[in-house]
């Protein structure tokens, strides 16, 4: 029942993003009419990917280090796509991929610099350096990004913040065909994971007597959660609030079983993000919120309601 | 960016002229305590020139030439300046993703009135706002300006989203030099002829 339940509103919140917009396209037209296949549909599709995406890394990030409050953006990701964004726009780089692909060579750095601070102590990857070196690594890209456009002459570099903050006005079949084909690959090593993510809630030393290969696995698990959320990144900047709430509004009807939360983190991230987007397009039109403060404004109110939750038990 | 105060006072200048806004406020209080006579000018709109030319001619003591330039440029807001040529629709992009347009009120919105042009989204009371790129396609404007030294086509052209609107297919780009276009100055008159001879067919 509760994945019917679940499929239905993916369904509804797709069908929705289609067919509301800021432009009047009567319904009779919606299966001839070009912004409905050229724009709203690779979008609607964009966004639940992207939600889904970073639902199920967001699940996977929590489970590796054992912390509620992970967020697939806490780990240096948006500091480094930031940085190759603002990088890419300083030094003149064009080309319709241009920042797509240097936000996505930033996050990919911060990855690398993050998971080697992880295993500064040795060889185990230890998730609570993984976290304050994600944190380290984003205040330090973040930093030079400022300075980058305190001193750089370009008018255009404001906006890549704007970028930054998250939207999909940059959706396209194209973006929509390059996720499609990057995705199912880091999804898949993170489903695969499901019971051995199990066993960490246990704790590390319990989950290896259990018969769990711990550092393949964590290794495999942040690997995986962070080539999803660059690749989101890359494509739509940073949007909040996803990874971090929706991984807990699954736990909440699916339990603690990874091999169901995760796929649930999917639905439910993407159709939360195709319903965030629809609100983004359609409240203030013909202007346009970002997508971002959109998620923020739903997801905010939803953690204060679990915060409560736990705060009670 | 706010101005380095202490960089500008090392200069000791006779008059420092900033901007009206926000960070430059406190710059120009801090710069007023220094003893510097400092002044705040509002130049966002073609018709803040003549107040600012009058500003400046009566703080350097040239109120003669600035009130002749200042008449000038009060004629810049004037609808019989020139006769306007039939109506063209435009839309001015400032940024692709998201996309950024120029709205109601801005000095674009006012060069484009004055250059008999109508802005697509003159109906958005902001200086600029960011819109969904299916709005812009369903209000079809006949002409994308985007402000450019180079007339070649901006990168977003090539990109297949932005190609659902019938002007970036067909190429109908107004390419606006930032030097005349980008702000209200003197050469604003030449910004509203130029902008006309664009138009033309």
């Amino acid at each position: 029942m509760k994945w019917t339940v679940l499929g239905l509103l993916a369904v509804l919140a797709l069908l929705g993003s289609v067919m509301l917009g800021p432009a009047a396209v009567p319904l009779t037209q919606l299966a001839h009419s070009d912004i409905v296949w050229n724009l709203r549909a690779p979008r609607a599709v964009l966004a639940f990917l992207v939600g889904g995406s970073l639902g199920v890394a967001g699940a996977g990030l929590q489970a590796l280090v054992r912390n509620p409050l992970a967020d697939p953006f806490l780990l240096g990701l948006s500091g480094g796509a930031g940085l190759g964004a603002v990088s890419a726009i300083a030094l003149h780089v064009s080309g319709p991929w241009a920042l797509p692909i240097a936000a996505f060579a930033g996050a990919l750095a911060a990855l690398g610099l993050v998971y080697r601070l992880g295993l500064i102590g040795g060889a185990a990857l230890d998730p609570r350096i993984l976290l304050l070196g994600g944190v380290a690594i984003g205040a330090f890209a973040a930093a030079i990004t400022t300075a980058i456009v305190a001193l750089a002459d370009a008018a255009e570099l404001r906006n890549a913040f704007l970028w930054l903050w998250g939207g999909l006005s940059g959706a396209s079949w194209d973006a929509v065909l390059l996720v499609a084909l990057y995705a199912p690959i880091p999804l898949a090593v993170l489903l695969a994971a499901a019971r051995p993510l199990d066993l960490l809630a246990l704790g590390e030393e319990s989950a290896g007597y259990l018969g769990a290969d711990v550092e393949a696995v964590k290794r495999r698990v942040y690997l995986a959660a962070s080539l999803l959320t660059a690749a989101a990144v890359a494509v739509s900047g940073v949007i909040g609030f996803v990874g971090l709430v929706v991984p807990h509004i699954a736990r909440l009807t699916w339990g603690h079983r990874h091999r169901a939360l995760l796929p649930a983190a999917f639905l439910g991230g993407g159709a939360l993000l195709a319903f965030a987007d629809t609100l983004a397009r359609t409240v203030v039109a013909p202007r346009e919120l970002p997508v971002g403060v959109v998620t923020a404004l739903i997801g905010v109110p939803v953690f204060a309601f679990l915060l409560r939750r736990w705060t009670v038990a | 960016m706010p101005p380095n105060v202490e960089a500008v006072a090392a200069r000791t200048p006779d008059l420092v002229v900033l901007y009206n806004a926000g960070p430059n406020v406190t710059a120009a209080q801090q710069l007023e305590r220094l003893g510097i006579r400092t002044v705040l000018i509002d130049l966002n709109r073609l018709e803040d020139l003549g107040p600012a030319a009058r500003t400046l001619g009566r703080l350097t003591g040239l109120e003669q030439r600035a009130e002749s330039l200042a008449r000038v440029m009060d004629g810049f807001t004037s609808t019989n300046l020139h006769q306007p040529p039939p109506s063209s629709t435009i839309a001015f992009v400032v940024w692709d993703n998201p996309p950024i347009i120029i709205g109601h009120g801005s000095y674009l919105d006012e060069l484009a009135t004055q250059a008999g042009a109508r802005n697509v989204f003159g109906d958005i009371t902001a200086p600029s706002a960011q819109v969904a790129l299916e709005t812009i396609v369903a209000r079809d404007p006949q002409w994308i300006a985007v402000l450019s030294d180079s007339a070649a086509p901006p990168a977003f052209a090539k990109r297949r989203e932005w190609r659902a609107v019938p002007a970036v297919r067909e190429g109908h780009f107004l390419f606006l030099k930032g030097s005349l276009f980008g702000r209200p100055g003197p050469r604003s008159g030449d910004a509203i002829r130029q902008f006309r001879a664009l138009l033309a067919p």
